[in-house]
């Protein structure tokens, strides 16, 4: 019987009574030691010392005990093997971090925006009702655009302001005007971005809500590992834990309600149709995360055929 | 010792010196610098706030689960100068702020890993003095009981913060805190527990040893 040691300095293969049999050197250099230990040569290593007929035990050598019996200190091994899996975390690092993550930031970007924007047009609001109370625009754009135009104000219970304090607030209102560019230009780059990262879930969902998914679930990696009835509540999660501890009615859905198939259907039928949705987005969150640049279009047409089943 | 006592503080001797890692108060005491230990960040820093105690030594080889970005890993390697602490955790995000410290720090090795599949880090970790876990999983006893058993020596220490709100919310704390006891009991003797009030919510410490 031997076991096999592996280690920053090489792999081992050891017999009773401490004896060395075997032994495969790895070179003096953290960095190409980092490749070799996340590669295959170990497994290689280890079948070959099958095929010659060795015994071996399933459990892996002390690295520290190995490396003491091929004449390496303490010191020497923690330093060489410090310096070793720093360049494996940073390979493997840098590995992980895909494109994904590029969603992740858009969604937060987009988030950040929005709540800015809203924020400082609050504000404009606010201050330009001083001047001219009446004018009632609900919506922010047309409101700002109106008021950098300028109006002809009759009438009105606001205070007059100089051009000086007029301009004050048309400078703001431009600069959010800029924004809600910036908006839709993210929001365009963010629809493309999805194609390429998750295009079967983008196509079931919408690029929007397909990033809102992969945002929930932190990466397309754990959005691919996470069951349907998770997703179907991701988003739910205050009512979800609400429910586990109160005993209040479970969540029907979290963020996929913003589908507007879901949000049209009659209440009695939403849970249905969450429920199915959220199986299909499972599927595909799969299919986009295991088998990248496969189109899956069977997906959609096994949710529209659900779909009519329920609503009819 | 490196551990100090500040009013009702607690402080570690700075391995590094002018380094701040989480934007602790750096303090200077007998011309020697220390790093004021925030119990709110760190629940090893909590546990000993609330009396815990530790009987750290300097050459201490420490595996630590769920480092994330290295908050209290910092005030231990504070600690065990000489020692080396092996940081596993699963997420990239916090594991690169941990590698980051790593390197400006000789005693901490970064692992980007995950602690449900100890063999594989097996080819750099050794058996170890001391093990630490912060996990916040549901299946946080099996974590521990499988790293320990492949990485802890006879007789080994380990600090555990059980967070019952992971393992399951709907019951209450002490029955989670119990569980967590009996399913460790066989292979560990409990030295010491805390809770963490009111550093953090249902959250127990304890300190065990290897039978």
């Amino acid at each position: 019987m031997v076991s096999l040691a592996k280690t920053p300095f090489g792999f081992f293969a050891i017999a009773m009574q401490d004896q060395i049999v075997d032994i495969k050197k790895l070179p003096n250099d953290p960095k190409e030691v980092a490749k070799i230990l996340i590669g295959n040569d170990f497994e290689e290593w280890r079948k070959g010392l099958k095929k010659k007929g060795m015994d071996i035990k399933d459990t892996i050598f002390d690295p520290l005990k190995a490396a003491l019996l091929l004449g390496i200190s303490r010191k020497e091994f923690l330093t060489f093997s410090r310096l070793v899996e720093i360049e494996i975390s940073k390979l493997q690092i840098k590995k992980f971090i895909g494109k994904d993550y590029l969603v992740l930031q858009s969604v937060g970007g987009l988030d950040d925006l929005n709540k800015s924007i809203n924020i400082v047009v609050n504000r404009i609001r606010e201050w330009y009702g001083m001047h001219f109370p009446e004018l009632k625009i609900e919506d922010h754009e047309k409101f700002l655009k109106k008021i950098i135009k300028g109006v002809d104000r009759v009438e009105s219970m606001g205070i007059d302001l100089s051009k000086e304090d007029l301009q004050a607030i048309t400078r703001l209102a431009e600069m959010i005007l800029e924004m809600y560019k910036t908006k839709t230009k993210i929001e365009v780059y963010l629809d493309k971005l999805m194609d390429e990262v998750s295009p079967n879930v983008k196509a079931l969902t919408g690029a929007n809500l397909g990033a809102r998914l992969i945002e929930k679930a932190g990466s397309l990696r754990s959005l691919a590992l996470l069951p349907a009835s998770t997703i179907q509540v991701l988003g739910a999660e205050k009512a979800l834990f609400k429910h586990l501890q109160k005993g209040t009615p479970s969540p029907k859905h979290g963020v996929i309600f913003q589908n507007q198939i879901i949000t049209r259907a009659p209440v009695s039928k939403r849970g249905k149709l969450a429920r199915t949705f959220a199986t299909k987005i499972a599927l595909s969150a799969k299919a986009d995360f295991f088998s990248p640049g496969e189109k899956r279009p069977e997906l959609v047409k096994l949710w529209e055929k659900r779909v009519k089943e329920v609503l009819k | 010792m490196t551990i100090l006592k500040i009013g009702r503080e607690i402080a570690t001797e700075n391995l590094v010196k002018g380094q701040r890692v989480y934007k602790e108060r750096l303090t200077k005491r007998r011309g020697k610098e220390y790093r004021m230990w925030n119990p709110k960040r760190s629940k090893v820093g909590a546990a000993l706030q609330k009396g815990m105690k530790i009987p750290f030594s300097e050459t201490w080889l420490t595996l630590y689960l769920g480092v994330a970005s290295g908050t209290t890993a910092s005030h231990i390697s504070d600690i065990i100068k000489r020692g080396m602490i092996y940081g596993v955790d699963p997420a990239p995000r916090v594991l690169r702020e941990f590698l980051i410290l790593s390197e400006t720090r000789e005693n901490l090795i970064p692992i980007f890993g995950n602690a449900n599949y100890p063999e594989s880090y097996r080819h750099i970790v050794p058996e170890v003095d001391f093990i630490i876990q912060d996990v916040a999983q549901p299946n946080q006893s099996q974590i521990f009981l499988k790293n320990a058993k492949l990485y802890l020596k006879k007789g080994g220490l380990a600090f555990v913060a059980v967070k019952s709100r992971s393992i399951d919310v709907t019951l209450n704390p002490n029955k989670v805190f119990s569980q967590f006891k009996r399913e460790i009991e066989t292979e560990f003797e409990i030295i010491s527990e805390r809770k963490l009030e009111p550093y953090e919510k249902d959250h127990l410490a304890l300190l065990l040893r290897k039978k």
